[in-house]
């Protein structure tokens, strides 16, 4: 075979071979590079903010953004649409300095001119950051991505992960029999809330001492330079820029146990300092809304609302979002001021060493219950109100000896035949419950159920369903009797995502025939916060 | 710039081959500024200031090189001020660093360290240039000239990793009329060496440097097992991406006709230490033996003057290997271990060959170990690990590591396979161990089988070209503490 036969041959195989790669990359495009996602076609994963969010900003269709660092994760867009009357993304940059996030947000500009509402989170512990400071710590940015130079997308489309990992998987998912095209909602992109818990256990397993406040550290003339510079090129350029364009811009509020460093340490003086430096230079710009809830100390100060010192948990991202629509907290150049100074003051004289008495909720959602009203303005809904819907069966109610309250004692257990098909949210929907069941013509503002509940003899469970008007279970809450102890204990039901009628049914007997009679189970103190 | 890049394989190559035959059919000169210009821009493709020390460099060298042409009486002073000036500059970048580390170790003192930015490729170049003062000392090159004086030291294929080049033979390669035309047979043999050297690089090294790294990372958690494991890794790895990469530069420069020195030859079929020295590396072996082994009397002072000779240029090889004792052990080892080859073989001790085949490799295997650990207490460690066998399984991470992202594709293309990866554990890893032991040990060196063309070989480029090629790119992952 002749040399130039032989070149002629490996040219055409190796054009067409990545052609056809390239091409299919194309057409896939998992990151969003070239085009909006086939979701009526493919189910699109979003799990890689550094590779994916650009794409997003790029191609998307939407009028409003979250953006951030992790701080920003837990953001809910469907929760931002509802009370912002928008249609958002969220492209969060975890551990992003102000650049990274800045950088991304001037492509969203540049390329979406439907873009006018920005919410993102100005987190503490970056204030330091210089100007062009990225993080090329945590990994290599894929900056063939977010340039227009189509010579470097070749690294994109003839990408070993990106064929195999991605748009293969892709090709092959589609052709399944019970294939869905979709793609990640963007309330559970990048959010970490269930993979953590939450309270003083977490965020200080080892306890920590506080001797006092450390000598005081200030700002220096070179920090307050390299502030100034971050922020006017990484924060407040583009408000000038785009000046009809509303930027919802929040201080992001850190737990009592980052102050006790600070203060421990003396820095505490030198980062409200730095604060205040940074508020001033942001509220010369008039659309921008800078707001801090540092002084909520009701918050900060509780760490069943964080799972570090620093990150807090989603139900604090949605009271952000309610708080920055109603303009609570909101910083103007009349309030700052005193806003500082009732933050130093507090947290300088905080008694930090009660942390370590604070009670760990059991269950992490309590704490997300009680701050329920603030965020809908639903008040709660106890047990003793609406007593007179609730229709019981092998129950009834008795009082509590202690303090009065009303109890539902469950005996016996259920007739459902063992290991029977009809589910036991079936049953007892449709045939008999131990306990009490009721109905709520519109479950409103209500996020969680809470109560209580104590296994007093044999086999008494606690079985918690919650149906919607179609009578499908959308919410459920089981506990087996073998794990249980004669103690009280506090369960909470997340009903986030319910709305409309509802129907609840508490069942305290055992699910089938072969539990004994004499079962007994004890409900208490049901809420719906 | 790398060979393994988008931009070299897509644009630098094509256009460097491409522009070289037009210059050399404008006129000689330009073809030989072409590749000039191509060399400084591959030299300094992410940074121009690395430019500065061989700039330097190649000034110092240049003007001694034509005081030895011009004052004959001074010749032996022309030499000898640049070789140490070379030698100076390589040591001050290399070794400063562990000068001071050891000063501030041993004496207690707390000397602050440099922050030297150590100069691409110094440790090549630096022998190349003594390679060419040597060369005009002994008149070998007969007239200076300062566009092949350049382009021998430039030129990129050759300029960060070598192979080590003999200036007389590379300029008049250079100068060769019948060599200025392109050559079709040259540039199918380069596109073929090349390829099979990306290969080696992303597809064997690559998965095998993975792997190590595993072990590296969990010292403490890696069984005996693992560690045996890592071991014949790391040998593979370290093959796989040094005889890739100078596939790469040979394959790079036959399509430009010229012909660089082969560095490997299959070294792992090596019978004896000296054996394997005579395989691996070749060109820095070679360089050794012309440029320190031979002017020190080489065997010719007597038994005993002979291993002492053979102990230095070991010792020298250690230390240009890295700045850390773990290479300096290493290379003293490797000396021993050859000074009694030679005892054997002076007494007529003959070991039957897979026998001795089986110690060279399981030597060099934990030589390598010593080599690629970061302090001489690390290598004792993970020996110790092994020896104990006190956990004898394999761990998952390590086994993890060898599951490519192609897996799934090739589950779905071939069902045997996919049978065959749910039964066996570690099917991918005993995969990538089989693969690389039959490319070690079975075919011939592919500088010479690798010469013919045929419509096999035609398909078997292009498809380790392109799965090569994909390998140039993977999606980029951001590792976050908190989470």
């Amino acid at each position: 075979m002749k040399s130039k036969s032989w070149l002629a041959g490996w040219f055409i195989l190796v054009t067409v071979i990545l052609g056809m790669v390239g091409t299919w990359v194309y057409k896939i495009d998992p990151f969003f590079h070239f085009h909006k996602p086939y979701t009526d076609v493919y189910y699109y994963n979003l799990n890689n903010q550094r590779s994916q969010n650009d794409g997003i900003c790029k191609h998307f269709d939407y009028d409003a953004l979250i953006t951030g660092t992790s701080l920003t994760e837990n953001f809910k867009t469907s929760e931002f649409d509802k009370i912002f009357g928008v249609n958002s993304v969220k492209v969060p940059y975890s551990g992003g300095s102000y650049k990274e996030i800045n950088d991304n947000l001037v492509r969203a500009l540049a390329c979406n001119n439907n873009l006018k509402t920005i919410v993102r989170g100005l987190d503490v512990h970056r204030f330091f950051d210089d100007a062009s400071s990225m993080r090329s710590d945590l990994g290599k940015y894929p900056t063939y991505l977010y340039d227009n130079n189509p010579f470097n997308d070749l690294e994109y489309i003839f990408n070993r992960d990106v064929i195999f990992d991605r748009v293969y998987p892709m090709e092959l998912a589609n052709k399944n029999e019970n294939f869905t095209p979709g793609i990640t909602s963007f309330d559970n992109y990048s959010s970490w809330q269930a993979r953590n818990t939450y309270g003083v256990n977490t965020v200080c397993p080892d306890g920590g001492g506080y001797d006092g406040l450390g000598v005081a550290v200030h700002l220096s003339d070179d920090e307050r330079a390299t502030i100034t510079e971050n922020i006017t090129q990484n924060v407040t350029s583009l408000a000038d820029k785009y000046p009809d364009v509303d930027f919802y811009y929040f201080i992001t509020p850190f737990s009592v146990a980052w102050w006790r460093n600070v203060a421990a340490n003396g820095t505490i003086y030198k980062w409200i300092e730095a604060e205040q430096c940074i508020i001033e230079l942001i509220l010369e710009h008039d659309n921008i809304h800078l707001f801090s809830f540092n002084n909520r100390t009701d918050i900060t100060t509780d760490l069943n609302h964080y799972k570090d010192n620093i990150h807090y948990a989603q139900w604090i991202n949605s009271l952000i979002l309610h708080w920055m629509y109603t303009g609570k907290y909101l910083l103007t150049k009349d309030n700052y001021l005193d806003y500082l100074e009732k933050e130093l003051d507090f947290y300088t004289s905080y008694d930090y060493n009660s942390i370590n008495n604070q009670e760990d909720y059991k269950n992490d959602f309590y704490a997300a219950a009680l701050l329920n009203e603030e965020f809908t303005g639903e008040p709660p809904l106890r047990m003793q109100d609406i007593i007179d819907k609730f229709s019981f069966s092998n129950a009834q109610i008795i009082v509590d000896e202690n303090d009065g309250n009303m109890v539902l004692q469950c005996l016996g257990s259920l007739n459902r035949v063992s290991e029977s098909e009809q589910s036991v949210a079936s049953y007892l929907l449709n045939d008999d419950y131990i306990g009490a069941r009721f109905t709520l013509e519109d479950i409103g503002g209500h996020n969680y159920c809470v109560f209580y509940g104590k296994k007093i003899s044999d086999h008494g469970q606690p079985g918690v369903y919650v149906y919607n008007d179609q009578n499908e279970v959308v919410g459920e809450l089981t506990e087996n009797y073998n794990h249980l102890d004669n103690e009280w204990h506090q369960y909470v039901l997340d009903l986030t995502k319910v709305d409309g009628r509802v129907t609840i049914i508490f069942n305290g007997g055992y699910i089938d025939a072969t539990g004994s009679p004499d079962s007994e189970y004890l409900f208490k103190d049901i809420t719906l916060y | 710039m790398q060979f393994n890049s988008y931009i070299f394989i897509c644009f630098f190559l094509p256009v460097m081959v491409i522009g070289y035959f037009l210059g050399n059919k404008i006129r000689v000169i330009a073809g030989k500024l072409i590749l000039i210009a191509g060399s400084i821009l591959f030299y300094a493709y992410f940074d121009w200031t690395a430019l500065l020390v061989v700039g330097i460099s190649l000034g110092i060298n240049f003007f001694f090189a034509a005081g030895v042409k011009k004052w004959q009486k001074w010749n032996k002073l022309f030499l000898v001020v640049p070789v140490i000036i070379n030698i100076s500059l390589l040591l001050y970048f290399k070794y400063t660093n562990f000068v001071i580390t050891n000063f501030n170790t041993w004496l207690d003192k707390d000397i602050v360290l440099k922050q030297l930015v150590l100069p691409l490729g110094i440790s090549f170049f630096t022998f190349q240039q003594i390679a060419y003062m040597v060369a005009t000392y002994k008149n070998e090159i007969e007239r200076l000239n300062i566009i092949d004086y350049l382009i021998y030291i430039l030129y990129f294929p050759k300029i960060l990793m070598g192979p080590l080049a003999d200036p007389v033979e590379f300029i008049a390669q250079l100068n060769e009329p019948l060599l200025k035309k392109i050559n079709w047979d040259n540039i199918a043999f380069g596109v073929r060496i090349f390829s099979f050297g990306l290969f080696k690089k992303l597809l064997l090294a690559d998965t095998f440097s993975r792997a190590v790294a595993w072990g590296y990372t969990n010292i403490e958690k890696a069984t005996a097992i693992d560690w045996i494991l890592i071991m014949l890794f790391y040998t593979f790895e370290i093959y796989f991406d040094f005889s890739g990469y100078s596939d790469m530069a040979v394959g790079s420069s036959i399509m430009l006709n010229i012909t660089l020195p082969i560095n490997f030859d299959s070294p792992y079929k090596a019978i004896s230490i000296r054996d394997f020295w005579k395989r691996w590396h070749m060109s820095l072996t070679k360089f050794f033996t012309k440029y320190i082994y031979i002017p020190l009397g080489g065997s010719r002072k007597g038994e005993f003057f002979t291993y002492i000779n053979t102990m230095i240029v070991f010792f020298v090889s250690g230390m240009w290997h890295g700045a850390n004792w773990t290479f300096i052990l290493w290379g003293l080892l490797h000396g021993i271990l050859s000074v009694l080859d030679r005892v054997l073989k002076r007494f007529k001790i003959e070991i039957f060959e897979p026998f001795s085949w089986l110690i060279t490799f399981g030597i060099v295997n934990v030589l390598w170990l010593l080599f690629r650990s970061d302090s001489i207490f690390q290598w004792k460690q993970i020996l110790q690990t092994i020896v104990l066998m006190a956990n004898t399984t394999i761990s998952d991470g390590l086994i993890k590591v060898f599951t490519i992202p192609e897996a799934a594709f090739f589950c779905n293309m071939l069902p045997f396979i996919k049978t065959w990866s749910q039964l066996i554990r570690g099917f991918w890893m005993t995969g990538f161990i089989g693969f690389s032991l039959i490319v070690c040990f079975l075919p011939e060196n592919n500088y010479r089988s690798l010469r013919r063309n045929s419509v096999g070989t035609m398909v078997f480029t292009a498809m380790a070209f392109i799965w090569s090629f994909i390998c140039l790119g993977g999606e980029s992952v951001f590792v976050y503490f908190n989470f």
